[in-house]
């Protein structure tokens, strides 16, 4: 066992984690977090992405030696006050889920994505999501939703009509 | 055209915001005190004979509670049919596939579960194995059941019409073979079940199902157990496409841990687990022999599909069933002749899979459409519109087709793909099309009717609890009879609670399968709404001292239908208190309503001869695709997909249809 600290979702975390143990597991066994979805174990669904230092990243692949020090946002972290994120708002507004089983990934991954580039296009969208797995929607409403949290978040409404 | 208040109307699913904030628990996100934690040992050889089971060492892992092989596992198989289940929940003499089960751990951590499985060492003896359906049928194959000769897991002989005499005015007989391979569901949520036994010895399952009454069924028969003492539930569920109406003894096993441990015990395939040992399509060798005039008018098809079931049985001979039934739903076809074998041979096992043997034969039927129409020289377009089924046509095997809209699709999907000018126009460009029929609204067959229920309960707040057997496992149905509810009492959407997928408080129902939950479960939900509308109304009407043919209920309002403002709520009506302080006691009689809908198409098949109409309703639709070829490489590109479905009317969620079609046609 060893002794970690890091932030999950702007709360510091102090805990013993067996060095086996994957982000994945200690948000979802130790920190009853369990909006991140275990999907494949092999970093191929990103079911379990959250954002690591500010980057989207498969919390499967990150072990919990290497979290000392580092900052992690959920999807448990973003709607603190009750509000919706942008992103959650136009995925709820534009039908982008399913069995939801993927949308927690899929979520963080686009906020990473618009974090990073504010005004992408619908071709950039679609090759940056590219990693996240859906089985039911076929992606077409996910990235109509991106769309529109990229133009809500820029100052648009962004809600279909 | 009516005017609807709810649905119709553009409206989030109701559990949408669960999702987006990860609120919504799946199975995976259960967890109770004192839970155990499962894990199967399985077989990493495709066929051999167990001479031993040691499970001494695993037994001294520390943290293991329970270990279980056949000999504390009951002897009844199990699979969906259980008249001709052959699978043992733990295998006692042979195993028949690789990730056959073995033996099952609890244990108080998953990794001490896990640690307990691979120290149980199991004698072995490998007996040949046999991986390829047509290599099953040979003689001499290797046996891989004792009470199924020959491999012989089903067939199916059918014959209507005077085929001979078919095949005898035909000008021109075309024979050719589509083959199909097995294909993994991949549903993003992995199979899972929690068990739990309380103080009376009763069992609750939580479980990835499709089906929580066939699994409660099958439950009940393999473990001996009363149906009254079983109770099913779904969690959100991450997909199913079939695979979860499709048998595991995974909720058999998880049981048998809880009720020899008596805690929780929580089960959950993991991804390797999941593509190896879940059910997957069933592969097919399909030979069509048609008959044709040289004019382009189908005069005959005799249909013979082989099926590979895979290790066990479970649904290969129905949906093998299903996959001929193809074969004059869609085309005018004065006779037909339909035969099957369904074998098995030493691989996972098979399942329902999106379209039940429909994508198989559909597959091979259109392939050979547009053989047909190159050899005889007729447009492709032209030999289906020629053949296509009408409204108001009978199939020679019973099927009423009630209505059609096969060539309509036809005509806007060739119109809109631009079907007459691209059509030849570059050899490395290409364009086709293909149509299909389905059935929908689910069907007599498979049970003893078609048919649902709904019990609604409304609130002194004038809000709704609605109960329905009809599982959500991510398609939607919540949000679909949650909006035929507030439609019929008039209410919004966002005041009615739906609970479902839960054995413990709705009645039995046949599960999120068949394309039968808007059908049977929304005419449940419907003709329950519309009982406790007449109640609130009924008690609106004393109130205003109005008859209650003069009232209309519209947005949580009972009003007069000549002066609209003049009203009660519905909470008004539905809070009949007898207190004469009404705010301070506002609770009074309830509204209650229930409801079970009985399909009044479909009917059993003559089990004989297979005539019938076994489903309410009948979809059609064309698809045409245009691609390109890299002639270097031979790698196709699509370029363009045209859809033209016949979906009768979109009335309840048209957005929702709209988008499942757009992003369904890669994926099936």
């Amino acid at each position: 066992m060893q002794k970690v600290q890091f932030k999950v979702n702007g709360e510091t975390v102090r805990l013993t984690a067996e060095p086996h143990w994957t982000l994945l597991d200690v948000l979802r066994s130790e920190l009853n977090l369990t909006g991140t979805k275990r999907g494949c174990e092999m970093g191929d669904c990103c079911a379990c992405t959250i954002i690591l230092d500010g980057r989207a990243c498969n919390s499967c692949l990150v072990l919990s030696g290497e979290l000392d020090g580092s900052s992690v946002l959920t999807i448990e972290g973003l709607s603190k006050d009750g509000g919706l994120h942008p992103v959650q708002r136009a995925f709820v507004d534009h039908g982008a889920i399913q069995c939801g089983f993927c949308t927690p990934g899929m979520v963080m991954s686009t906020i990473a994505l618009l974090n990073r580039d504010p005004n992408p296009s619908e071709d950039e969208v679609r090759l940056r999501l590219a990693g996240n797995i859906c089985r039911c929607t076929g992606y077409t409403k996910i990235i109509e939703a991106v769309m529109a949290a990229s133009k809500a978040m820029r100052g648009g409404d962004g809600i279909p009509k | 055209m009516m005017e609807f208040n709810a649905i119709g109307k553009r409206t989030s699913r109701i559990d949408a915001v669960e999702q987006v904030t990860g609120r919504a628990q799946f199975l995976p996100d259960l967890k109770f005190p004192n839970m155990l934690y499962g894990a199967i040992l399985r077989s990493t050889i495709a066929h051999g004979r167990i001479l031993n089971i040691d499970t001494r060492k695993a037994e001294r892992v520390p943290g293991v509670k329970a270990i279980i092989t056949s000999l504390d596992s009951p002897t009844a198989c199990v699979g969906f049919y259980m008249g001709v289940a052959n699978k043992e929940c733990l295998v006692s003499d042979k195993v028949r596939f690789i990730g056959d089960d073995i033996a099952a751990v609890a244990a108080e951590s998953q990794e001490s579960a896990q640690e307990a499985c691979s120290s149980i060492k199991v004698d072995l003896e490998p007996l040949p194995a046999v991986f390829d359906s047509e290599e099953a049928l040979k003689p001499g194959a290797p046996l891989i059941h004792d009470d199924s000769p020959g491999n012989i897991a089903g067939e199916i002989h059918k014959e209507f019409g005077d085929v001979a005499e078919g095949f005898a005015a035909s000008d021109k007989i075309f024979e050719s073979s589509y083959i199909t391979n097995a294909a993994a569901h991949c549903c993003l949520e992995t199979r899972g079940v929690l068990a739990k036994v309380d103080a009376y010895g009763r069992l609750t399952i939580w479980s990835t199902t499709q089906i929580p009454h066939v699994l409660r069924e099958m439950l009940s028969m393999v473990l001996n157990f009363p149906v009254g003492k079983i109770r099913v539930r779904i969690a959100h569920v991450g997909g199913g496409f079939g695979s979860r109406q499709s048998s595991d003894p995974i909720d058999l096993i998880c049981a048998m841990l809880a009720l020899k441990t008596k805690r929780p015990v929580r089960l959950i395939k993991d991804r390797i687990e999941e593509f190896t040992t879940d059910r997957s399509r069933y592969p097919m060798i399909m030979t069509l022999k048609t008959g044709m005039k040289s004019n382009g008018r189908i005069m005959v098809c005799h249909a013979d599909i082989l099926t590979d079931a895979g290790a066990y049985h479970d649904q290969g001979i129905t949906i093998t069933g299903h996959a001929l039934s193809r074969i004059d739903h869609c085309y005018r076809i004065p006779c037909a002749k339909m035969d099957a074998k369904v074998v098995f041979t030493n691989k996972v096992y098979g399942g329902a899979f999106r379209g039940y043997g429909n994508p198989q034969i559909t597959f091979a039927i259109e392939s050979q459409m547009d053989e047909i129409a190159e050899e005889l020289g007729i447009d492709p377009l032209e030999l289906r519109i020629m053949n296509a089924c009408h409204e108001g046509d009978v199939a020679v095997s019973g099927a009423r087709i009630t209505s059609c809209g096969l060539t309509e699709s036809l005509n806007r999907g060739a119109s809109a793909a631009g079907w007459e000018d691209k059509r030849g126009r570059s050899n490395k460009h290409g364009i086709g099309m293909a149509c299909f029929v389905h059935s929908g609204g689910g069907g007599a067959w498979a049970h003893g009717g078609n048919f649902s229920s709904a019990f609604i309960k409304v609130e002194y707040d004038g809000s709704v609890d609605l109960i329905t057997g009809v599982p959500d496992v991510g398609q939607g149905s919540k949000t679909t009879l949650a909006l035929i509810a507030a439609e019929v009492i008039g209410i919004p959407v966002a005041d009615v609670r739906v609970h479902s997928g839960d054995t413990g408080i709705a009645p039995v129902a046949l599960g999120a399968r068949g394309s039968r939950e808007t059908f049977l479960g929304g005419n449940a939900v419907k003709l329950a709404a519309e009982d406790a509308k007449r109640q609130l109304q009924s008690r609106a009407a004393s109130i205003l001292g109005v008859p209650v043919e003069k009232l209309g209920s519209v947005q949580g309002r009972i009003f007069v239908k000549s002066q609209p403002a003049k009203f009660v709520t519905i909470a008004q009506a539905a809070s009949k208190t007898m207190h004469e302080n009404a705010s301070a006691f506002p609770m009074g009689v309830p509204v209650i309503a229930s409801a079970c809908y009985t399909d009044p198409v479909s009917e059993m098949v003559d089990l004989a001869t297979g005539h019938g109409n076994p489903c309410p309703t009948y979809a059609f639709g064309t698809q045409v695709a245009e691609v390109e070829v890299d002639t270097d490489t031979g790698q196709v590109t699509v370029l363009r997909v045209v859809a033209a479905h016949d979906v009768g009317k979109a009335i309840i969620t048209p957005w929702q249809s709209k988008g499942s079609w757009k992003d369904r046609f890669p994926r099936v």
